[in-house]
């Protein structure tokens, strides 16, 4: 019996599993801090359930467990469909899963109980930063080690934007997390004042750039044209705006320290250079948009098609409005408010969220040997849902950072402020309970999401799907690399 | 202290062959003798779906 090439789509379904688990988790840990925000009796004066101890499960459950085992299985699945081959090493593969779900269950139980380095966005302690490198540089191994088995000469565009996202929050996890361990709990890094901010922040905003950009753009540049049924706009373009995107979003982490002690023109340089972003990012976002030329009729009947156009138009918004905000004029405005928080949130339930969703619904039925979801009206629900969450989400926090903004700037002939902290605080309170009540509808999306990914699942569950072929269509013997065994 | 002037030099060196990658990344792409090439990687993902047992 000649031997057959199949995907290795294993890992993918355990990937799609656990960034259900987890969007949940993550989303549900969000909407009980909104809560606190709103009525602050919610933490029940317990030290571990207080804002700023569970701050970072959100951040840390939605980001990286959540959105990076959603990277991950789309990344696997992805190199292995544009490459014409299997997934390399699967024994490595299969412990990047594992060791990857070990990491977000570590940094969620130890970050509650006040062990933190105190970084945003790197919060987890010196052990679980090096359990993160390791899995990391297996994750980049598996990845690359596929990309060189590919049989498709040119490496597809969206592997482009993985590789880059691979090799570049390798970097900035590496060099800003080297620390000094006093104990097994507690390091201190090495870099002090300043010089540990700007290091702090070129780290932040590039987890941005090169964790919820670069490798949600792979994401994008490979399910969009496959939902639309249309090649992808302009692949040129496409490849313009690649180079454009990495080599100008290093320069822009400045821009989270304006008006601090950083220097003034390293300040101007992130405004600078925050500015030239936009046009990459609206090249990825017009790229996207307009593969949909010819298909939009897709968006009647396709939920997830739905949710990638949504999607793409809240990536065009917030990248212009974080270039905006970028601005120092701007930025006296918006800093310190809520508007920062509304932008993040544009950004990440807008663009991040809603991309991955239309991605995993998308991917799912043929990682898990079905035609189709189990439900196209749960997905339909699951849209508006998300959507209604995120506009009532937005919406209220920009409503509140332009109250705080104005309020707090505001100053009498004499010169003194004209509004205590306090008044502001009044003022915003019933925004924080608009936020909650959109919160609460984009986690009861992801709950339905959940319960038609379990029932799509269900031939995978008994182990009933067949495993789907490499297409190659030359004969076995002139096949270059040659093919692997039959494995499911 | 003062930043010394030759970071400026430097600097506009810099940022000239930026400007000058920049553009030839754009005579690359558009060369005409890639157009096959990406007129066919531009369809690449639409091969999941119409693979489909």
């Amino acid at each position: 019996m000649p031997k057959t090439e199949v995907y290795n789509d294993q890992v993918v379904r355990l990937f799609l599993l656990a960034a259900a688990v987890w969007g949940i988790v993550g989303m549900s840990v969000g909407v009980w801090i909104a809560a606190e925000l709103a009525w602050p009796f919610w933490n029940f004066d317990v030290p571990f359930l207080t804002f700023s101890r569970l701050r970072p499960d959100h951040t840390f459950g939605v980001i990286f467990a959540f959105g990076g085992s959603a990277l991950m299985g789309t990344c696997y699945y992805v190199v292995q469909r544009t490459g014409h081959t299997r997934l390399a090493w699967p024994k490595v593969a299969n412990f990047t899963f594992w060791g990857w779900q070990l990491i977000c269950v570590l940094a969620m139980v130890t970050m509650p109980l006040g062990i933190t380095q105190s970084k945003e966005y790197a919060e987890p302690e010196w052990f679980i930063d090096i359990l993160i490198a390791i899995v990391w540089v297996a994750f980049g191994a598996v990845f690359f080690a596929t990309l060189a088995r590919r049989r498709i000469r040119h490496i597809y565009v969206a592997n482009w934007y993985y590789g880059a996202f691979i090799i570049a929050v390798g970097l900035l996890h590496i060099v800003n997390n080297i620390a000094v361990p006093v104990s097994l709990w507690k390091s201190y890094p090495v870099y002090s004042g300043v010089v540990d901010a700007m290091v702090q922040w070129w780290y932040g905003h590039n987890a941005v750039a090169f964790f919820l950009t670069a490798g949600f753009l792979g994401m994008m540049y490979y399910f969009v044209p496959r939902q639309a049924q249309q090649p992808l706009w302009s692949y040129r373009f496409s490849i313009v705006n690649f180079w454009a995107l990495i080599s100008i979003y290093m320069w822009a982490g400045s821009h989270h320290l304006i008006y601090t002690a950083l220097p003034d023109w390293v300040q101007s340089v992130g405004m600078a250079f925050s500015l030239v972003l936009l046009m990459p990012s609206w090249g990825s976002a017009a790229n996207g948009l307009l593969t949909f030329n010819g298909s939009w009729h897709r968006l009647k009947s396709d939920p997830a098609a739905k949710f990638m156009v949504i999607a793409l138009v809240f990536y065009a918004a917030s990248t212009f409005e974080g270039s905006m905000m970028a601005i120092k004029t701007v930025n006296a405005l918006s800093h310190y408010t809520d508007w920062t928080v509304a932008h993040v949130h544009s950004g990440s339930i807008g663009w991040v969220a809603m991309i991955t969703i239309g991605s995993l619904y998308a991917m799912a039925p043929r990682a898990l040997g079905r035609p189709a979801m189990h439900s196209t009206p749960a997905m339909e629900l699951h849209f508006w849902l998300h959507t209604i969450g995120v506009l009532l989400y937005v919406l209220a926090m920009w409503t509140a950072g332009v109250t705080e903004g104005l309020m707090w700037r505001a100053t009498n002939p004499d010169g003194s402020l004209t509004h205590a902290f306090i008044d502001s605080l009044i003022k915003i309170k019933p925004m924080y309970t608009v936020r909650w009540l959109g919160g609460m509808f984009v986690l009861a999306g992801m709950v339905v999401m959940a319960w038609n990914l379990w029932h799509t699942a269900a031939q995978a569950r008994a182990k009933l799907i067949t495993p789907i072929p490499v297409p190659i269509p030359e004969p076995e013997a002139a096949q270059t690399p040659a093919p692997l065994p039959a494995m499911g | 202290m003062s930043i010394h002037p030759l970071w400026g030099q430097l600097i506009g060196v810099l940022t000239l062959a930026s400007m000058l990658a920049f553009i030839g990344i754009w005579v690359w792409v558009w060369n005409r003798r890639h157009h096959d090439k990406y007129a066919a990687l531009a369809r690449l993902p639409m091969e999941d779906e119409e693979n489909q047992p």
